[in-house]
């Protein structure tokens, strides 16, 4: 393993290559947590986008009650690691492609 | 004696290259700028070209009592893995890291996954200065950002680092950006720091630091 210091390539020591990998395995470590921090940060813009119609002049819809129960549920309903690949899935031009992210 | 004026005659017909001096050409100049002009100075600069893979990138023994703040202008970093773009200070004039819990950061951005990231640390062991990024495609623009570092060496004063970064990933048409702020709060002089990524190496990256004299 090497660095670029000040221009120059340079060998990692043995003691500095052990204490990189020791901090990408705590990286690595914490993956599936980001995962659902991740999600419940789109979650929370998803909410966002519907939450003027709890206003008190507003009526909310049935369907948008449902479906932001369902965003809210995530946590409890979608558990481990695949559920949330699943939930963080992409299509090519970026979007997200779970069901559950589609508005009503 | 000296002169700030060129006289007449002054320069000899063989002054450069045994040629008169010709002012549409290009010289070089191996000299060093002094006076009042060198209020921005670069210091160093490190290229890792592609198909290049470091750990890190490493600026030791580089902040001197020459400069009070530096500024780091960074481009097209890429990591080897999806992480984070990370730095540490060095508490000597080798690479002998200040990994201890004093890096005080907040950080808010928006990640190449299209998330809002929100992340900070009172009392981390280094600042992390962007949050997730995934930059390993041949289209992806890398990360591009700046930092300043203000004091580094003064052991009762704190360093302060501003950071922002954006960047593009061509595969699944996102942007990312972030901004940064944090403190080192110990009280050792801070001598260098070295860039490096949270996974993977770097395979990518133009970083170029400069003195700025305040």
């Amino acid at each position: 393993m090497k660095a670029w210091n000040n221009g120059q390539l340079r060998e990692l020591s043995a003691e500095e290559v052990a204490v990189v990998n020791t901090e990408r395995k705590a990286w690595e470590d914490k993956s599936v947590e980001r995962k659902l921090t991740r999600i419940k940060n789109i979650r929370k813009q998803k909410l966002m986008e519907t939450d003027y119609l709890a206003n008190s002049d507003v009526t909310m819809p049935d369907n948008i009650k449902t479906w932001r129960q369902s965003l809210r549920d995530i946590p409890s309903n979608h558990t481990d690691e695949d559920a949330y690949d699943l939930l963080l899935a992409k299509d090519s031009d970026g979007n997200l492609t779970h069901t559950i992210w589609e508005k009503p | 004696m000296s002169k700030t004026t060129i006289p007449t005659g002054g320069i000899a017909d063989d002054a450069v290259e045994n040629t008169k001096l010709d002012l549409t050409s290009d010289y070089a100049f191996s000299g060093t700028i002094t006076g009042d002009n060198n209020n921005l100075v670069k210091i160093s600069q490190s290229s890792i070209s592609a198909g290049s893979s470091v750990a890190a990138i490493e600026f030791s023994n580089i902040f001197s009592s020459t400069y009070d703040t530096y500024f780091v202008n960074y481009s097209k970093i890429r990591l080897t893995a999806e992480g984070g773009l990370r730095m540490r200070f060095y508490s000597d004039t080798g690479t002998t890291e200040l990994s201890g819990a004093y890096y005080y950061w907040a950080l808010y951005g928006r990640d190449v996954n299209s998330a809002d990231e929100v992340n900070n640390e009172n009392g981390g062991n280094q600042f992390t200065l962007t949050g997730t990024l995934d930059y390993d495609n041949p289209g992806d623009s890398g990360a591009s950002g700046h930092l300043y570092i203000y004091n580094p060496l003064a052991n009762d004063s704190l360093s302060v680092i501003a950071n922002g970064q954006s960047g593009y990933r061509n595969n699944g048409n996102v942007y990312s950006a972030n901004n940064f702020s944090g403190k080192y709060s110990g009280s050792s002089p801070r001598y260098g720091f070295k860039l490096y990524g949270s996974s993977g190496n770097i395979e990518l990256a133009d970083v170029t630091v400069y003195g700025v004299k305040t």
